[in-house]
């Protein structure tokens, strides 16, 4: 082993010139590969950490004009007063098929929330009025309202009591501002906040706490205890990708209630899956050019090299004597030139000259398919040595 | 009567050159003894070279049989003719064919690398040889640092320095000035003789008066 070590060490100190260069290439190609997969990848992450999460809730309920699944009570308003989901009147479901919604493999977080459609009892203008938990933060921001569209005041807490938020545009109708009061079935309310939720399913005109909520529509109805009930469930999914996987656990778990939900999560999953082939086809691209220009100038040197080989098989070499050597050499330049690449490609992404995203993937990447080249390489260089002929290799000029 | 160490019946060779068919060799048969020292010799491209390559198995026959103490060489594996050029053969050329990143020491140690013999062993041994041949002070030049009757000597080096039984030397003195061209001949000629190794001389030149035969190629075909 010794001896083969010093053949091949010999043979690259000897020839500078040529073991640098097939080191550069194994070095190019490395570097060339850890940057530009470590920058797509980054892209390719960013567009992800936007995309995943655009469309990714719906809204979960029992409308009164479809058959009610066993999970819903049907439970009548007074009047034209009646629990709503967005636009459509609902039956009652259980609050906690929140709990069962949030524990699908798909699905990141639910939340019950109740909404009743009421009437002024000063003006008779009727009004929404949502009731959400206040201490969850994900499927309920994302679906009705959050600490991000508030327009003035603050944001309900749980430990607040008797204080509601108000849609902006219902405030402005009204001249509502912070700190006004409201009368709703009875009770008064200060406003604390005014927010814009912009379009959202479980948008509302007044908003409170769930309890509250439950406690204002079972005054319109009483003798009815809303204690476990919620009008929908809000729903917030893990990403885009997974949002039909979402749906289809929901529909199969129960059949019966709707789902609303807004489709843009379809362009957006369409644009990850594009993302994802053009990063895929780049990195593939590029890794196979430059691996190809490497291993052809490999090759073609180990050719140059015919009449070498031709003599050592003359004197006596073996021919596994000499597919060692040659193989050691090709894999000696192509570790040299992937080690030399990585520390490259380190030192780029530490100095922050390119924003790379050097993960563990990105770096085996990078130092495995050159590698995995100069295998290859090293293997068919062997192979051409043993098929050298001596008498016609020492024959050559 | 000494034992019969290379033996060729009825060999034929040809080669195929830009799609036209060279005869090299036609029906050769011949016989080298223990010890013995044969001429081979004829004009430029009579097949001497070719000759030399068959009996070493350098080069496969088309048809006929070559024996190397009694051992058939055209059913030998690579494996085994590669290990009979190693132990048993000592093989100088016309051209000069060092290896041209190799120091002399280097190329002369070659022949004995990967087959056991230890580095200090080696070293003593190749040093030895360069001794011999009067270039121990050239020994970590490379081939085009040296003269071409150098190179001619450190090949000769390289052909001894494994002890083989069967000395082979194709024009050795074809490339070199007269001089030099005496003293390599007097070096084969000694080992020859010294240890009773077999030596076969292809030279276009004047045979030795040392021979013990001479063989006349004409046509690939001998006289």
């Amino acid at each position: 082993m010794s001896d083969l070590i010093t053949c091949v060490l010999r043979e690259s100190i000897r020839r500078r010139g040529r073991f640098a260069a097939n080191v550069f290439g194994y070095l190019l190609a490395t570097a060339t590969i850890g940057v530009i997969v470590g920058l797509a990848s980054t892209s390719r992450n960013s567009a992800d950490a936007v995309l995943g999460s655009t469309g990714t809730h719906f809204m979960v309920f029992a409308p009164t004009v479809c058959p009610c699944s066993q999970k819903s009570t049907n439970v009548e308003g007074a009047g034209d007063e009646g629990f709503m989901a967005g636009v459509a009147a609902v039956n009652l479901i259980p609050a906690n098929l929140a709990t069962e919604i949030k524990n699908l493999p798909a699905v990141a977080d639910a939340s019950p929330y109740l909404m009743a459609r009421l009437h002024s009892k000063s003006d008779g203008h009727a009004f929404a009025v949502g009731g959400f938990d206040v201490r969850n933060g994900l499927a309920v921001g994302v679906t009705c309202c959050a600490p991000s569209d508030l327009v003035s005041g603050r944001f309900l807490t749980p430990s607040d009591i008797g204080l509601v938020m108000a849609e902006e545009a219902y405030a402005k109708r009204h001249g509502l501002d912070i700190g006004d009061r409201l009368v709703i079935a009875g009770t008064s309310y200060r406003v604390a906040g005014i927010v814009n939720s912009g379009i959202r399913p479980a948008k509302a005109d007044v908003y409170m706490p769930i309890e509250e909520a439950r406690k204002v529509a079972a005054a319109r109805l009483p003798g009815t205890d809303l204690t476990s009930y919620a009008t929908a469930v809000l729903v917030e999914v893990k990403n885009a990708h997974r949002q039909e996987e979402a749906f289809t656990s929901v529909k199969s778990l129960f059949p019966g209630l709707v789902i609303s939900s807004y489709a843009c999560y379809q362009p957006a999953k369409q644009v990850m899956g594009i993302n994802e082939d053009a990063f895929r086809a780049l990195g593939a691209g590029i890794t196979v050019f430059i691996l190809f220009m490497v291993m052809h100038s490999q090759i073609a040197v180990v050719m140059e090299r015919r009449r070498e080989i031709g003599l050592l098989k003359v004197i006596g070499w073996s021919d596994k004597d000499v597919v060692q050597l040659l193989f050691a050499e090709t894999l000696l330049q192509a570790a040299a030139g992937v080690v030399i690449g990585c520390l490259i490609v380190l030192v780029i992404a530490h100095l922050g000259a390119v924003a790379t995203a050097l993960s563990g993937g990105v770096i085996a990447l990078s130092a495995g398919l050159p590698l995995l080249g100069g295998t290859m390489t090293a293997i068919v260089a062997a192979w051409k040595a043993a098929r050298v002929r001596p008498g016609e290799a020492i024959r050559q000029i | 009567m000494a034992a019969t160490v290379l033996e060729c019946r009825n060999v034929t060779k040809s080669f195929l050159i830009r799609g036209a068919t060279v005869q090299a060799l036609s029906d050769i048969s011949m016989s080298v003894s223990q010890g013995e020292f044969v001429v081979v010799t004829g004009r430029s491209g009579v097949g001497k070279s070719t000759l030399l390559s068959i009996l070493s198995g350098i080069e496969r026959l088309d048809s006929g049989e070559v024996f190397f103490d009694g051992q058939p060489l055209a059913t030998a594996s690579n494996q085994e003719l590669a290990s009979l050029r190693r132990h048993s053969f000592g093989i100088v050329f016309q051209a000069l064919n060092l290896l041209p990143a190799w120091t002399a020491f280097e190329n002369v140690e070659s022949s004995l690398l990967f087959i056991g013999v230890p580095k200090d062993e080696r070293r003593d041994r190749v040093m030895q040889w360069l001794g011999r041949v009067g270039l121990a002070e050239r020994a970590d030049h490379l081939p085009g640092e040296l003269s071409v009757g150098e190179q001619q000597r450190v090949a000769v080096a390289r052909a001894l320095i494994a002890d083989p039984a069967v000395l082979l030397a194709d024009e050795p003195t074809c490339a070199v000035d007269p001089e030099t061209g005496r003293e390599i001949l007097k070096l084969l000629l000694h080992e020859a003789r010294a240890k009773s190794k077999t030596l076969l001389l292809a030279t276009h030149g004047a045979v030795p008066p040392e021979a013990d035969r001479m063989l006349r190629l004409d046509a690939g075909r001998l006289e």
